[in-house]
Parts: structure tokens; C-alpha cells; sequence
């Protein structure tokens, strides 16, 4: 379980973040999405420690996340970026086991590790010696899911992972993502904009606006019972009534 | 990968400096001015002190002027050097009343130095006229001008203001001349070769005196103070190496005004190595041969310029990386620290490299290698700390928050993630560091640390064009050797995905 005990932001008077309190329950998967500038990439930036807040903290099954736990702390969460941010100068395979490596993990541990972890996000074996700048965008973003993976984190963040993709490779890796959640039981934050993908990845939507969350619940109960009139205007920019109507059926 | 090019580095600057360091076998340092006599009379000590088999000559070549070889004498940088009785009076000491050795001995003995061995020449103004036109006169000495007021003088600016020299002549010697025409030394050359005028001052062992076949009027009423030449050493050099010194004792009385002038003539006119001039000198020889181009670019003591101007380099690019990363890694990693850094490299660089260098020499206490190292290591900061700070600074902030997000420990962010992605700006700043500390090393000349730049001092202080060129063409050929090797090194340590045209900063 994550918990997020109201944590504020701000840059400068900007308000980033206003006190906001959340809890991601074990094994679940949660949507935060939200327009551009609401605060979803704060959150969950802060929850992996990048930024700091001004107030309030963040506890990873009861234990807060500070200056000293954050690093032991990171080597449980998987986290993946727009980008990959995957580290150029290696090959896919190093930036997949390179903490492993760091931490001392025997070689033989790591390889069949490896293994699995490639089976899991299907990216063919001989793509792995390849370096990132030879990968195509939804080969890059399967190798920074099984580097996410590859320490078996109980704990996944995502900030907008299939953001920079197609719409073809977007929708395959969403089915893949899809099922891979539902199957490694893992407590997994995922952001997005993209509010189709959001239902379809999560159990639980977390809408927010203006640095506040304005509803969390799932899907269905943000088109039947929004909480405010932005709710409604935020489905209706994304969604077609007939989409609407499919998505509430779920 | 980095680490281990690192160690290859630090242990060929090691195996530079013990090569280039002198052994702990007695040495006898000798030193000299920026003027041709000086380096002539220094390789004639230099072959002596050597001849005698005691220990180990090395000549510090035109080390600067009076000041600052005096300054190297004192701090017992160097261990001797031929000097003149008349300087030693008036600049170094101020008396310009103690004329006898003895006079002069009783001053210096506070000092630790010591001056003996004249060596036979009086290196003094005088008065030289075109040998035809003094034949036809008869005229042989300053005494017999007085009969001849119809005389023309064409006399250096310098000459004629200063009161040793022409209100000198003009009294002792009640001359009646009309008052002197002051011209530019060069020019005053050519107007007594066309007989525009008739007597011109010269310095007494002027190369000149030769090659416009004049003839020195003999001051048989001293007008002109005395600058016999002399050597002038530490006062320990006796007892330190016996054997050396007696050696040296017998050069006295051994070299006229003549000698001089020939061998003058010899370096400056027929372009002749000083060693050779020495050793054609010292064995009775015939005139030493001139030497071709070539000849002077490959000249025996290419290797060892060579290795002293890459100890040079190697060395102070080796200590601007060990000093300069650190610095940029913590201007890129503390904002708040960074403009002062940045500002304070930015300064050194600023600084003209011999206002530096005679900066440092009062620091130190000494010339060489020691102050012209520390110059030129401030100097290859610069780039080397920009590189690394903008190498950091530019890696795409997706890249730093994946290091930091997988819980990587701030070593091997460093190691793994910070340096190779920074490693093309790094050492493309140690490039930049070490082709520049090629071109600076020739400064280091100056101050007697060696390198390519003895000889463009000398080619500089003799006036000789082609000496120039024979220290500037194995220098700027060194500038493309460094720059290539180093090409070859960036390949061995930037990862091969970061090589070219590859941007870090869209990863």
C-alpha cells in the first residue's frame, strides 16, 4: 500500500500540488490523469522522492519515504518514464540488469532473471544487445518496463509510458500492460492524459485539476455521478456518448 | 574504462618526469642572458665545466635578463653564469664605484656569490669608425680624434643621452665635435657603410664590428666605465666541485675583444650553433661551419626538447584533469557554486602567460620547470573544468531521474551514468587544454623550464628568423600529434553510442 499523507508543492507562488492526501491499496491499479499542468506528474514524482515536498509525506506499507530510505526504497519501485530513459551509451540488456549488477546479484541469477523479464514484455532476445538509439519507440518502452520489472518491485509508477508511442503500438502495449497488471498483482500508479487509456488500465480513476484530486473512483462512477461540472467536461472533450456509455458499462 | 585510462595516463607522466627529472649526481647549472655573447660564453662554460668529468653540465639558455638570472643565481637555481664587472656594479649591487674584483667580491660574499675568472674582453661602448677612413686619418685611439673635428658622428639615441656615454667622451677627451646626429642603431649601421657619416658608438664586441669591417678606437683615457666580462658564481662552487673549477680558472685572460667579436659575428651573421662556436673556440678549430635549415631543425637537441616540451604538456593537462573534473563535477552538481568557479577559471585564463609566470617565480623562489608547470596547469583548467560542467549539465533530465528513480547509490550514478554520458565534452575539453598547452609551453622557455620555446626565445633574442621557425614548426607539429593522439584516446573512452552526432540530450 501507498499512501500519500497531504503532500503540498509549489514552485514559486505556483501551486503545484495543494494538500492532497491518497492511498493506493496493494494490488491494485490506479489511473491518475488529469489536463496538462494538474499535478499528476508532481504526485507521482513525489511519490518516488524526485521531488521533494513542502509538506505532508508519503509511506510505502507504513514506512515514510525520507532522504535516508529513498534509495532502498527505489530499488523496489519500478518506474518508467514517457521516454524510457533508458541510458544511451549501454546495450538494452545492461540497462536492464544494471542494478542488479551495481547491487552484486550473481551473473547466473541475473541471465535467468533476464529470461523471464523478456518473456514477460516479449522483446526478442537479439533486440537486447542493441542500444536504445537503435530500438524503435515501443521496443525502447518494453525494455524500461522489464528494467521496472526486473527487481520484482511490489510497487510500479509510470508517468505517461506509452505517451510518445503510435496509436497502433499504443494500443497493443496497452493490452499488454493490461494483462501484465492483472497478473503480477503488483500495487501499480500509472499517469496518463489519455482518459480511455486510463480506464482500460485501471481499476481506479483519479481525476485532477488545479493541483486537487476532484474524484477518484472507478470509471464508471465519474460518468454517472461526476463530482463537479469539470468531470463532465473533461469525459465529454475525450469521449464520444457512445464511448461514454461503453465506458460506464464497464 | 575511464578509471583505467586514467592509470595509464598518471603512470606515463610518472616515467616523463623521472626521465626528465635531473639525477642526483652532482650537477653544475649554468646560466645565461637573452643575448648572443651571453649564450656563447655560457656554452664555452658549459664545455668546460663538462671536459672536466666532474659531474653533470646543464645550460639554463637564455634565461631573461639581468634581473632575472641573477635572481636564479641567488636562489641557487643555477650555479654560475658569465656576467660583466660593470653590470655587477651598477645594476646588481648599486656602487658603481667598486671597479676591482676584490671591491666587488666584499660586496657579494653577504650573498653566498663570488666573481673571479675575467675572462680577457671589456664588452663597453666605443667608438667605431670605417677601417678605410681611420687608415687614411691615421687615427687609433679616442685621444687622436681631438685632431680631427671634421669627424661626423651618427650615434644611437641612448648613447648620446646617457652620461657614461657621449657627455663622458666629450669631457675626458675635450672633444670640440659638432654636436652628434642621434639615429636609430640599425640605421646609423648603413649611414657609416655609405659614408654618410664617419663614427658611429658601438658595443666593443659587436658582431657588427665585423661585418662592416670597423675599426674600435682604444679609450686610452678610460672614458667609458669597464664591463670586463667575468664569471660570476655561488661562492660554494670552489670547494662543491673542485675540479670543475680549476677547469674553468683557465679560461682566464683567455678570450679578447677580437675572439669575441668573431664569434659573435659567427652565431648572429653565419648563423652557427653556440656549441659548436664553443667547442671551434676551446680545440683552436678553424671557423665553425654554418648550418643549413634542416641542419637547425633537426639539431641534436631536438630529442630533448621534445621530451621536455611534452613533459610539459602531459604533465599539466595530466593535473588540470586529476584538479579540473572534480571542479566541474561540483560546479554542475552545487548551481550555487557554479558562476564562482566558472568565473575563477575563467580569470586565470585571462592572465598574460608572462605576467604569470614572473608572477610565480617570486612565489616559488625559483625559474623552471616548477613556476612554468603551476602556469600552465591554471591555464588547462579552463576547458577541462567547462567541458565537464556542460558534459553534466547537458544530459537529458529523464536520464538523471532514471539513475536517481532505479535507487542507483551516487557512486555509480557517477561512474556508470554521469561520466560516460558526460565523457565526449569532458575530453573534448582536455583537448582543447592540451593542443593550447602546446602552443603556451613555448613560454615556458623564458623562465629556463626548456621545451621547443628555447628555441624561439633565442631566435627572438638573437633576432633570427629562422631559429624562430625551428622551435614554432616541431611545436605546431607536436599541436597536431597531441591533438590526433587524443582523438585516439576519446574513442578509447566515450561509449561508442555516444561517439557522433549522437545528442544526450534527446535521449
Amino acid at each position: 500500500m501507498i499512501e500519500a499523507e497531504r503532500i503540498a508543492k509549489s514552485y514559486g507562488s505556483r501551486v503545484a500540488l495543494a494538500a492532497t492526501s491518497i492511498r493506493f491499496e496493494s494490488g491494485t491499479t490506479t489511473a491518475l490523469i488529469g489536463p496538462s499542468g494538474c499535478g499528476k506528474s508532481t504526485l507521482l514524482r513525489i511519490l518516488v522522492g524526485l521531488v521533494t515536498p513542502d509538506d505532508g509525506r508519503v509511506l510505502y506499507d507504513g514506512a515514510p519515504l525520507t532522504e535516508a530510505t529513498s534509495q532502498s526504497l527505489r530499488r523496489r519501485i519500478g518506474f518508467v518514464l514517457q521516454d524510457g530513459g533508458l541510458f544511451p551509451h549501454l546495450s538494452a540488456r545492461r540497462n536492464v540488469t544494471l542494478l542488479a549488477d551495481v547491487l552484486g546479484q550473481p551473473a547466473a541469477r541475473s541471465a535467468a532473471r533476464l529470461e523471464e523479464v523478456a518473456d514477460l514484455v516479449r522483446i526478442p532476445r537479439a533486440r537486447l544487445d542493441a542500444a536504445p538509439g537503435d530500438l524503435s519507440g515501443g521496443e525502447r518502452q518494453r525494455v524500461s518496463i522489464a528494467r521496472a520489472l526486473f527487481m520484482d518491485p511490489p510497487w510500479m509508477l509510470l508517468d505517461e509510458p506509452l505517451g510518445a508511442l503510435d496509436p497502433i503500438t499504443r494500443r497493443g502495449l496497452q493490452d499488454e500492460l493490461r494483462q501484465l497488471f492483472g497478473r503480477l498483482k503488483k500495487t501499480v500508479v500509472v499517469v496518463t492524459h489519455d482518459l480511455g487509456e486510463a480506464a482500460f488500465l485501471g481499476s481506479r480513476v483519479v481525476l485532477m485539476q488545479d493541483g486537487r484530486i476532484v474524484q477518484a473512483g472507478a470509471p464508471r462512477e465519474l460518468v454517472e455521478h461526476p463530482a463537479t461540472p469539470f468531470v463532465t467536461e473533461f469525459l465529454a472533450a475525450q469521449r464520444t456518448p457512445s464511448e461514454l456509455e461503453e465506458l460506464s458499462a464497464r | 574504462m575511464i578509471r583505467r585510462s586514467l592509470a595509464i595516463a598518471l603512470a606515463a607522466a610518472s616515467a616523463l618526469v623521472s626521465a626528465a627529472a635531473p639525477s642526483s649526481a652532482a650537477t653544475l647549472t649554468v646560466g645565461s642572458k637573452r643575448f648572443t655573447e651571453s649564450y656563447i660564453l655560457g656554452e664555452i662554460v658549459r664545455t668546460v665545466a663538462e671536459r672536466a668529468g666532474e659531474a653533470v653540465c646543464v645550460h639554463r639558455q637564455g634565461l631573461g635578463n639581468t634581473g632575472i638570472v641573477f635572481q636564479a643565481l641567488s636562489a641557487g637555481s643555477i650555479d654560475v653564469y658569465p656576467e660583466y664587472t660593470g653590470t655587477i656594479a651598477r645594476e646588481l649591487l648599486g656602487e658603481p664605484s667598486a671597479t676591482d674584483l676584490d671591491a666587488l667580491n666584499r660586496l657579494l660574499a653577504p650573498r653566498g656569490l663570488a666573481v673571479g675568472i675575467p675572462l680577457g674582453f671589456n664588452d663597453t661602448y666605443a667608438i667605431a669608425m670605417r677601417s678605410e677612413t681611420a687608415r687614411e686619418k691615421g687615427i687609433h685611439s679616442l685621444s687622436e680624434l681631438r685632431a680631427h673635428p671634421e669627424i661626423r658622428f651618427g650615434l644611437s639615441q641612448e648613447f648620446v643621452e646617457r652620461q657614461d656615454g657621449w657627455p663622458a667622451l666629450v669631457s675626458t677627451y675635450q672633444l670640440a665635435a659638432a654636436p652628434p646626429r642621434a639615429l636609430d642603431h640599425g640605421l646609423a649601421y648603413e649611414a657609416l657603410a655609405r659614408g654618410e657619416v664617419d663614427a658611429t658608438d658601438v658595443y666593443s664586441t659587436d658582431a657588427k664590428i665585423e661585418r662592416y669591417r670597423l675599426t674600435v678606437l682604444d679609450d686610452d683615457r678610460a672614458a667609458f666605465p669597464r664591463y670586463d666580462a667575468v664569471l660570476l658564481y655561488r661562492k660554494d662552487l670552489p670547494e662543491r666541485l673542485p675540479r670543475t673549477f680549476a677547469a674553468l680558472e683557465r679560461l682566464a685572460g683567455r678570450i679578447s675583444e677580437r675572439d669575441m667579436t668573431r664569434m659573435n659575428a659567427d652565431a648572429e651573421i653565419r648563423g652557427a650553433p653556440f656549441a659548436s662556436i664553443a667547442s671551434a673556440f676551446l680545440d683552436g678549430g678553424g671557423a665553425p661551419r654554418a648550418t643549413s635549415f634542416t641542419e637547425r631543425l633537426f639539431a641534436p637537441d631536438l630529442p630533448r626538447l621534445t621530451v621536455e616540451h611534452l613533459f610539459l604538456v602531459f604533465a599539466s593537462v595530466a593535473l588540470g584533469t586529476i584538479v579540473g573534473v572534480p571542479l566541474g563535477l561540483w560546479a554542475a552538481y552545487r548551481a550555487a557554486a557554479a558562476p564562482r568557479i566558472l568565473a575563477v577559471v575563467g580569470v586565470l585564463q585571462t592572465i598574460p602567460s608572462l605576467a604569470l609566470l614572473a608572477f610565480l617565480i617570486p612565489i616559488f623562489h625559483r625559474i623552471g620547470t616548477i613556476p612554468a608547470l603551476t602556469a600552465l596547469f591554471l591555464y588547462s583548467l579552463l576547458p577541462i573544468v567547462r567541458g565537464t560542467h556542460t558534459g553534466i549539465r547537458e544530459i537529458a533530465p529523464s536520464l538523471r531521474e532514471s539513475a536517481l528513480a532505479l535507487g542507483l547509490p551516487w557512486s555509480a550514478r557517477l561512474r556508470l551514468v554521469d561520466l560516460p554520458l558526460a565523457s565526449r565534452s569532458i575530453v573534448a575539453g582536455i583537448r582543447t587544454s592540451a593542443v593550447i598547452s602546446v602552443g603556451t609551453a613555448t613560454i615556458a622557455a623564458f623562465i629556463g623550464a626548456g621545451g621547443y620555446g628555447e628555441r624561439i626565445a633565442s631566435g627572438l633574442a638573437l633576432n633570427d628568423g629562422s631559429l624562430l621557425l625551428a622551435g614554432a614548426i616541431p611545436s605546431a607539429a607536436l599541436a597536431l600529434v597531441v591533438e590526433w593522439a587524443l582523438g585516439a584516446v576519446e574513442r578509447l573512452i566515450v561509449p561508442k553510442p555516444l561517439r557522433s552526432g549522437f545528442d544526450v540530450r534527446v535521449s
